[in-house]
């Protein structure tokens, strides 16, 4: 049966519910980047973020009847749950900063044993990676509710209103704790910055359109 | 003119290239102009902005391993699959039974009257000797034909089939039929004139339904 490209959440979702595993791979596959990503960094860890990925869509296999469109997408949803089982399990584990494997010293990229499809390119550029790794680490070192803005605003792209309805908070509490966690970040970064570093600001000055 | 405190609420918005209106920009823009430690703010939020979204391009391409994909579709087939447990076996069980009872009622409801053989009065009833064809056996029985007895009429069996066994009666049965001549005669039983009649006759009937062998009772 010839299906459009372009079908809702809401009815690869029915289908799945009336037992279409093709509508499941297809849900799968769609939004599983966006809550892997949000749990890796969130934790610096692949090994939580493959853990959570998974619970997350266990869960949708048991109890997809729980989702209700009125209350934000699909995508949304699942993050929801991510959200809900990662704090759990750091709770539990108390694992908040840091790659626990592979993290180098200078906060460069962590490495990878070669399951997880993290791209590594250190080689190419060793000064941008290093950068790169700094703010990982920077962001990985907020206190979780701000961390998580950051990660869904800034590095998932998120509007505040999808944010806010992962996050089950008001659209003005998304954006002060935006505002704030940012702040924190330039803090952090300003202490990890080398002298002289600030010279590449000069290259966001000039961008800007004044 | 925006002051340093009200600069700082809209510099991260700022530096994010949020939608802010016309007016807030240019004030917050001329501000920096003129203060040095906001216009420090900004170039910092920015390059802030800038590094995130690298950090974002890079793990753009983090996904689960397949691995994960593999697990939960065999989760998914598990939760779909039939259920092959007891209660599934009992529904089957008792829906086969249901049918059979139906079957059996429905016999019953619209057969004929009939009276079970015991095996060896059967095996008795046909012992070697006895008439061998339908033809020889109406002709050679006219007691019967007058309306014998159950017990007497036991005497008039006549094999139908040539691969009738008496010993193996255990599990026929006799049934009485009334029979039109021409179904008589469909069973090989000469009727002569009296093809309009309703004869009265028991049959042993095999385990498969076909005939085995035949009494005639009366008319």
């Amino acid at each position: 049966m010839v299906r459009p490209i372009t079908e809702t959440d809401s009815d690869l979702l029915r289908r799945m519910c009336a037992g279409d595993e093709e509508a499941f791979r297809t849900i799968y596959r769609r939004c599983q980047g966006p809550v892997y990503r949000f749990v890796l960094h969130m934790s610096g860890s692949p090994a939580i973020a493959e853990d959570v990925t998974q619970d997350v869509f266990l869960t949708l296999i048991r109890d997809a009847g729980r989702f209700d469109p009125s209350r934000g997408t699909l995508p949304a949803y699942l993050l929801g749950i991510g959200r809900n089982l990662l704090l759990r399990r750091l709770e539990k584990e108390r694992v908040f900063v840091a790659f626990p494997e592979g993290s180098a010293p200078d906060g460069s990229e962590p490495k990878n044993n070669g399951e997880h499809a993290h791209l590594v390119v250190a080689a190419l550029d060793p000064v941008r990676n290093e950068t790169i790794g700094r703010v990982r680490q920077a962001v990985l070192s907020l206190p979780e509710n701000y961390r998580e803005v950051v990660v869904l605003c800034d590095l998932q792209e998120m509007s505040y209103q999808e944010a806010a309805a992962v996050l089950r908070c008001a659209l003005g509490t998304v954006r002060s704790r935006l505002h704030r966690g940012r702040g924190l970040l330039i803090e952090k970064l300003r202490e990890f910055r080398k002298p002289g570093e600030n010279a590449v600001v000069g290259k966001a000055k000039s961008a800007r359109n004044r | 003119m925006m002051n340093c405190q009200e600069f700082q609420g809209v510099a991260q918005a700022l530096a994010r290239d949020e939608s802010l209106d016309v007016a807030t920009v240019e004030g917050a823009l001329t501000h920096a102009d003129s203060c040095e430690k906001c216009d420090a703010l900004l170039e910092e939020a920015e390059l802030l902005t800038s590094e995130l979204r690298a950090l974002a391009a890079r793990s753009a391409a983090d996904i689960a391993p397949v691995r994960v994909e593999a697990t939960l579709l065999a989760a998914f087939q598990q939760r779909w699959e039939p259920d092959p447990g007891p209660s599934h076996l009992l529904r089957r069980l008792a829906g086969i039974a249901g049918v059979a009872a139906a079957i059996i009622l429905g016999l019953l409801l619209i057969g004929r009257p009939k009276v079970l053989l015991h095996p060896r009065e059967a095996a008795r009833l046909t012992q070697p000797g006895r008439a061998n064809s339908p033809a020889e056996a109406a002709s050679a029985q006219p007691a019967a034909q007058a309306g014998a007895s159950d017990d007497e009429g036991a005497d008039s069996f006549v094999p139908l089939s040539g691969t009738f066994d008496p010993t193996s009666l255990s599990d026929d049965e006799i049934v009485r039929v009334s029979l039109s001549g021409d179904e008589l005669e469909s069973l090989g039983v000469p009727v002569g004139d009296s093809g309009d009649q309703q004869v009265v006759a028991d049959l042993i009937i095999a385990n498969d339904g076909t005939p085995q062998a035949i009494r005639l009772v009366g008319w």
